[in-house]
This record gives structure tokens, sequence and C-alpha cells, in this order.
């Protein structure tokens, strides 16, 4: 999973649920990917997150 | 199953329900998931979880049907993808969270220059009472948005009146009395879009330091009309302005109401992020969103229809037990508290980090003036839709002679 930082705007909402995937850096403007390769345990909580993302910045690679 | 049951009808423009509706949010949610209300001609969803599968679903569940007569050509709220991103595209340049940092001075002196204010800094001393809502919360956002646009000192106090007009008038309501509010509202809107259409070619010719300007330049591959830029304006005037001065009155009830609460932001200032977030689940502006089924569509246990209306019940689901222990108590430290007073999804609040460094920057700045100040009055505005006070009556503690 991949965040797309032209269209991120720091919303927040992929880290608040599922904060062991996404994070806000204190510096800077949006979300970093902390932990890129998706287990499949919080794979429900990230497709959520690339539903809600205001910006649809979120990019999904299925392996 | 009747074709429209489980049933509530209730008209929460009643100002028994103004004042107070969340007894009838929990009757709603006692009968279902999904509960018909004939006065509003559709669906109630009081969960939190089905609230937010609305918003995830906005093909299904759209918002191009619902346009505002205010405006003259669609807007991003008004629209569906594609449509909504080129339309959101241009605006999403002035509300990254950079910008917003830079907005805070903005919003800094307009608080302070509100608190210098005769009227207000003779309470803040002598502790007699002063109407928050008429000399603080109505004017932040409307001198805010003005200064960060660019509208100039010269047509400040023709902008705010035209803020006035429009605010009285955004209400879905069928009273007489919406409709006579919405005729005001409806000429001002006129005016303000050809003032917008005219100052934006203005900025075409000549571009200055201000919002208006970076919306020009931002748009400079013609993805949106001068008419669609203007409508971008009062699309920012009309959910910026109204929005966040009623969440400023409604945030400082909240606080006068919970001395407890209060105490502990005072001892506490980090507090105030947390408090800002416990007062936008409580109040929950926005009470209900109305969404059109397109297609059919499963939802909070029944299958929707094509043509169905769903209406998001956002401050119900902001108590929604299961989702917020205790969802009836003001907690200012509440984590966490992932509400949906901004919405979800791709329709999430453009302004959502500006409206918060608002609230955060006036809650953070003039509570240790206001100290222990106590609520004398209040008063809710008629109209359900964007529900919030009109009068709300504060007397501060008074300073200490000698200090």
């Amino acid at each position: 999973v991949t965040i797309d930082a032209e269209r991120c705007l720091g919303h927040a909402v992929c880290a608040s649920l599922v904060p062991e995937v996404f994070v806000i850096p204190a510096e800077g403007e949006g979300a970093v990917v902390a932990a890129p390769n998706v287990d499949a345990a919080a794979e429900p909580a990230v497709r959520r997150a690339v539903i809600g993302c205001p910006e649809q910045a979120i990019v999904v690679e299925e392996s | 199953m009747g074709e429209h049951e489980p049933r509530y009808d209730v008209d929460f423009n009643r100002s028994e329900l103004i004042l107070d509706p969340f007894p009838a949010y929990e009757e709603i949610r006692a009968l279902g998931r999904a509960v018909w209300n004939e006065y509003l001609k559709g669906w109630m969803v009081t969960g939190y979880d089905d609230v937010i599968a609305t918003h995830a679903d906005p093909i299904h569940f759209s918002s191009a049907d619902h346009r505002s007569s205010f405006f003259e050509v669609p807007t991003m709220i008004n629209a569906d993808p594609p449509e909504h991103t080129r339309l959101r595209a241009v605006a999403k340049q002035a509300f990254t969270k950079r910008s917003v940092v830079r907005m805070r001075e903005a919003v800094v002196g307009v608080v302070d220059e509100l608190m210098a204010a005769d009227t207000v800094a003779d309470s803040l001393r002598g502790g007699t009472p002063f109407d928050f809502a008429a000399e603080i919360a109505a004017l932040v956002p409307t001198l805010v948005i003005a200064d960060i646009l660019g509208v100039s000192r010269a047509d400040r106090a023709q902008f705010r009146q035209w803020s006035i007009d429009l605010s009285l008038a955004v209400d879905y309501g069928l009273s007489a009395e919406a409709e006579a509010r919405r005729e005001t509202g409806l000429a001002a809107a006129a005016l303000v879009n050809a003032y917008f259409r005219e100052e934006i070619l203005a900025r075409r010719a000549h571009p200055r330091d201000d919002l208006m300007t970076d919306l020009v330049q931002a748009n400079e591959d013609d993805q949106l009309t001068t008419a669609e830029l203007g409508a971008v304006c009062l699309l920012l005037l009309i959910a910026g302005n109204d929005t966040t001065n009623k969440m400023l009155s409604g945030m400082f009830l909240l606080i006068g109401q919970h001395p407890d609460e209060r105490h502990r932001v005072l001892e506490e200032p980090a507090l105030v992020d947390s408090a800002v977030e416990e007062a936008l689940r409580m109040m929950a502006l926005g009470q209900a969103t109305p969404r059109r089924v397109h297609g059919s569509a499963p939802l909070a246990g029944r299958q929707f229809e094509d043509g169905e209306t769903v209406w998001m019940m956002k401050a119900a689901a902001n108590r929604d037990p299961a989702q917020f222990p205790d969802p009836y108590r003001f907690d200012v430290g509440r984590t966490p508290n992932h509400h949906l007073a901004f919405g979800w999804g791709i329709h999430l609040c453009l302004g959502v980090h500006l409206a918060r460094m608002e609230l955060q920057t006036t809650l953070a700045r003039l509570l240790p003036q206001m100290r222990d100040f106590d609520v004398v009055d209040f008063k809710y505005e008629p109209g359900f839709h964007v529900r919030g006070l009109e009068r709300l009556i504060v007397a501060p503690t008074p300073v200490p002679a000698g200090v």
C-alpha cells in the first residue's frame, strides 16, 4: 500500500482507522506508510481507509 | 414488514426538538437501524457504522440530487465522482495543512481584535455579561474567511451582511418562515455570486497575495470556469461561516455548563485539542444529511431501492453507545474520538483543518480570559439542519482588584 503525496491533505482518516499502517508525522504535510505490506488481519481496515480517504490518495497493489 | 416500517414521524423543526433532539434520536435508535420519517420523506439511519457505510458508497448513496438553489453551477458538495473530483481538486490546494498553518496568523489577529473590542474587553475586566454569539462567534469565521479570501476592508461590512442573509437561509425546512428566509438568502447569493465573479476576473489580471488568487492559479489549466470558481468562494463562505459560528457558541455553551471539564482545560491547556473534538462530537451541527439512492443497495439491514432517500443522522451516530462509551458524557479528554461532525469519506469537510484551527485558537486565547464564566442565558436559532445558538449570554469571572 502507498500514498499519493500529491493528493494527500493530511486529514488522518487512514491513521485513525489503521494506525499500525498509516501515520501522520508531526512535521510534514500528510500521511506516510509505516508498514507497506499489509497482512490479512489488517486488510479489511485498510480497505475501509482506501474508501474513506477524502482525497482518494491511498493506492493498493495486490500481490 | 410494511412498506414504511418501522416508522417515527417527527418534525425536527419544532422548537422543543431544536432545543433537545436527543430523546427523539434514542427512540428512533430503539426502533431499528433504518426508520421511516414522513416529515423527511426518507429513512433515518442512526448507527455509527451504518452512517459510515452510507458515506462509503457515494455511487449508490448520491449527493447529486440535493443541489442548493444558491449555486448557479454545480459545486463539490452536490456532485458525485468524477465530477466531484474535478470540482474539489482546485479548492483543495488552499486547504492543505501547510496552507492552514499560514492562516493561523489571520485567525489569531481576528480573535485578539474581537477580544479587545470595548464591549468584550469591559466584560472580561468587570465580569458584566456579554453575548458571546454576537460579539465573538458570529464574527470570527466571517472575518477570517474575508481576510483569507482577500475581501478588502472596504467591502467587509457588506460581506458580513451577505453572510448573515445566507446563513439564515441555509435550511431544508418546509415552513413558511424557512421559505421567507430562503428568499432573502437567494437574493444575497445572487449578489455574492456576481461579487466573486468580478473579484476573480480582477485577480486574473492582477494577482494578489490571497486565496482568490491561489484559486485562480490552481486553476491555470481552466478545469473550472469563472462561474464555477465563484461558486467555490460562495461555498467556502456558506460552509465555513454559519457552521464555525454555531460550533464556537456550542463549544462555549458546553464548556460553560460543565465546570469540572472547564477546570481540566484551564489547568491543562494541552487538552484544548481534544476538548474541541469532544464539542464537535456532542454538537454535530449538521444533524442530518440526505443521500438519494441510485440503483439498489443494502444498508442498515434493509434493501434500498432507486429514488429513496436516506438521512444520515450524524448527531445521533455521534452518541452511538456501540462506538462511544458513556456517549452523553462531555469528556474533554475523550480518546479515541472518531466523530462524524465533519462527515466521512470523499465529502469530508474540505475546511476541516481551518475549522479545527479556528475553534482551537478561540478556545485557547479566550478561555483563560473568561476563567470561571457563567452561562446566563442562551437561545437556539429556529432551524434544525445546522442546529445552533443565536444567543449565548455569558458572565466572565471579574479580574480580582489590584491585578
